[in-house]
């Protein structure tokens, strides 16, 4: 899959990196919203967004909706400290993982996603 | 040396503003947490993968390591916050970069534009000047507008605020003591608040400099 990462935290925002693409997913990171929506409006899609809610600028949630709009197909994950709540608002469905992520959930909601890729 | 004259107001804006900074304080301590988790998993997997050698594995134990200091630090930070009993002391540069940097997730949806330009600086505030300072910013924030622009400059014992004059009318949106500035005149000793149409300056009294 071709997986956006929006993440402010640098260590976090590489070592998710890294990790996704020892999985075999090809992963570009942004580290606000405003670059990321930069990203989007290029012609590659983009199968997965993994977002925090948190970003300096933009919220990781108006990230998402205006994400949709730009790709419509875009897969979307949610990760925050921040509760659930914060997506109910969000006129489609998203994937949710409470930060600190917990690995083997978070692999696994992975794993979904890009099985319904393929 | 507490620069507080009234300890029960200044304990009532410090909880209003720790109210407004715990969203920024968790997501600060979670940003330093969720590398560890991060690290040991990448780590697991490529030894359980076999191709982890002894150099890697070093490595991202360092790594590893590193980021359980910050976090144990970032932990007592955040206990001078809640608890009254745990003193420290900031240079200018950082107390003034924490606030700012905490208050951005909240302030950006309030039209509030920081320039910090506290730069590295000798001057030792008591540790209420973090909620001052924070309430300061906060009550800008909140102020209803936009183009609303805050200057944050330090100077000998001073930390100086300039807005611009959006920031200097409207009513804020809060109730409380973040409402608005009549709290200052009563609530410091050590730290004398000078108000004016454009801007505060706080200027700290008895801090090494």
């Amino acid at each position: 899959m071709n997986i956006l990462i929006v993440e402010d935290d640098l260590d976090t925002r590489e070592i998710l990196s890294e990790l996704l693409e020892l999985q075999g997913h090809a992963i570009v990171t942004a580290s606000e919203a405003h670059h990321a929506l930069d990203i989007l409006r290029q012609p590659s899609a983009i199968d997965l967004l993994i977002t925090d809610v948190s970003l300096p600028g933009m919220s990781g949630i108006e990230l998402a909706k205006i994400s949709k709009t730009i790709q419509p197909a875009i897969g979307i994950m949610v990760c925050s400290g921040y509760g659930e709540q914060h997506c109910e608002a969000l006129p489609f469905s998203v994937e949710w993982s409470q930060k600190p992520l917990e690995m083997d959930a978070f692999m696994a909601a992975i794993e979904r996603f890009s099985g319904t890729r393929q | 040396m507490s620069i507080v004259a009234d300890t029960a107001l200044f304990d009532q804006l410090r909880n209003e503003v720790i109210n407004r900074v715990m969203p920024g304080l968790r997501h600060k301590m979670l940003g330093k947490l969720q590398p560890i988790t991060l690290l040991s998993h990448v780590l697991s997997r490529k030894v359980h993968a076999g191709s982890a050698d002894a150099a890697y594995i070093q490595t991202q134990v360092d790594e590893i390591k590193l980021n359980a200091k910050i976090l144990t630090n970032a932990t007592q930070n955040l206990f001078t916050w809640v608890a009254q009993d745990s003193p420290f002391q900031l240079p200018a540069d950082e107390l003034v970069s924490e606030c700012v940097e905490l208050l951005k997730m909240e302030c950006y949806t309030n039209n509030l534009i920081i320039a910090n330009h506290v730069s590295e600086q000798q001057m030792l505030p008591a540790q209420e000047a973090r909620v001052l300072l924070c309430a300061g910013i906060i009550l800008l924030a909140d102020k209803q507008g936009t183009e609303k622009k805050l200057q944050i400059r330090a100077q000998g014992n001073s930390i100086q605020f300039t807005w611009n004059k959006a920031c200097a009318g409207t009513q804020t949106i809060n109730t409380g003591l973040l409402k608005n500035w009549d709290w200052v005149a009563n609530i410091s000793e050590q730290c004398e608040i000078v108000q004016s149409d454009s801007g505060v300056q706080f200027n700290f009294k008895n801090v090494a400099v």
